[in-house]
């Protein structure tokens, strides 16, 4: 059965050593949508999608998850939000397999395999990451945010060196995906732009 | 509980494959038993002093070694990966019973080390094993802990080791008196010190599984 999932943010800022980086922002997002967050560089991006996985506090205003319409403690988000960024690293000295064992709740090889599969990996599953390109590090990073079947898929420039052939992947799997989960991706690309059905501008 | 066994298993692999803070560690204490039991060779030296040279060695490998399991996850950039897959809690506990192993297996050989080379042996060796261990586990609970602030602040194992020091010493003071008495055959056993030490470790190990969040996530 499909969770209800609902990610309110109220009022949201967030300040940096008495620098503002975005103030008061306030939105919703319910299973089905999916959004983009454009700026310019150092405008923030990043740091709003740490706010809303809850890896960083917000300087003022709260973020709430609700599934089912049950509240989830903001230490717990990442049971449910796949996030991936490119300071997102995967460990160099172990092979993709390992990379996703460690990451998975609950281990299954043929979930592991479909993905390796999907993202054309497969053939390096068992090469230590550190050998990897950096577009096949990027493949194995949105793997790993997938890999649990989050309600959330958060992500953070994800086309970054990805070759066309990935990048057409990525968005067939985007497009699969905001169909019934929430999508937020920080991106300056009109396509990736495009996937998604609302905007947020950060100034 | 099946996180906490996930990332001691992605540790152990990860030191298995690279062995950067055994190797490191291992060749310090033995670089060190054997200078030492070069210089003394022509001196008999006392059982305090053999007890005090023995866990300064254990010290400055603790140093050398413990914090790497936090420092290497910011040196690689993959903390905001463990981050994201693991709760704070389970990453401690997986780091601290990392360090555990780790360190009771080199105490042990440091041990074995200084005994054959400085050709001594313990008068009551069962005292002596349980020195060494509650010895251990005391600088491990505490070097854990400010090994994650350490590495969190971006300092290098020196910072550690002088962050580390004050607060290890009534722990330091406590095992050589111990390991003293053990070398010794007047004196008695006294278990209160091992007792003393195991509950500081206990007390050390609760608050830093309460305050690790505050360490490892960003605010």
């Amino acid at each position: 059965m499909k969770n209800n999932t609902e990610l309110t943010c109220n009022k949201i800022s967030k300040k940096y050593t008495g620098r503002r980086l975005f103030k008061d922002i306030s939105l919703k997002l319910v299973n089905g949508n999916s959004i983009s967050v454009t700026g310019e560089n150092g405008s923030g991006k990043t740091t709003f999608l740490k706010v809303i996985s809850g890896l960083i506090q917000p300087s003022s205003g709260d973020v709430q998850l609700l599934r089912n319409n049950n509240p989830v403690n903001i230490t717990n988000f990442n049971d449910y939000i796949g996030f991936t960024g490119p300071a997102v690293n995967p460990y160099p000295i172990l092979n993709a397999m390992e990379n996703i064992k460690f990451s998975m709740k609950n281990f299954s090889e043929e979930k592991s395999l479909n993905l390796l599969e999907k993202f054309n990996l497969i053939e390096h599953k068992n090469k230590p990451v550190k050998l990897f390109s950096s577009g096949m590090v990027q493949r194995l990073r949105i793997i790993i945010a997938m890999i649990n079947s989050p309600d959330i898929l958060i992500l953070d420039e994800p086309g970054t060196n990805l070759d066309s052939k990935g990048k057409d992947i990525l968005y067939s799997i985007l497009h699969d995906f905001k169909n019934n989960g929430i999508l937020v991706i920080a991106t300056n690309d009109i396509e990736e732009k495009k996937i998604c059905s609302e905007n947020l501008e950060l100034a | 509980m099946n996180s906490i066994v996930r990332c001691l298993k992605k540790d152990l692999l990860m030191e298995f494959r690279s062995k950067t803070a055994f190797s490191i560690s291992f060749t310090f204490s033995a670089i060190t038993t054997l200078a030492i039991s070069l210089i003394t060779s022509q001196i008999k030296l006392d059982e305090n002093i053999h007890s005090i040279l023995l866990w300064i060695i254990i010290f400055f490998s603790a140093m050398n070694g413990l914090s790497h399991i936090f420092t290497r996850e910011e040196e690689e950039g993959t903390s905001l990966f463990l981050m994201l897959n693991h709760k704070p809690e389970s990453v401690y506990l997986s780091k601290l019973i990392f360090n555990l192993i780790y360190f009771i297996i080199l105490s042990s050989i440091i041990c074995t080390m200084y005994l054959f080379f400085l050709q001594i042996s313990p008068s009551n060796i069962h005292f002596f094993i349980i020195s060494v261990f509650s010895g251990s586990t005391a600088i491990v609970s505490i070097t854990t802990i400010l090994g994650a602030m350490v590495s969190k602040a971006g300092g290098k194992g020196s910072l550690l080791t002088a962050v580390t020091f004050p607060l290890l010493l009534p722990v330091l003071w406590t095992s050589i008196k111990m390991t003293e008495s053990s070398f010794k055959t007047d004196v008695a056993p006294y278990l209160g010190n091992a007792v003393f030490l195991l509950a500081f470790s206990g007390l050390v190990i609760c608050l830093s599984y309460l305050l690790f969040r505050f360490i490892w996530m960003e605010v």
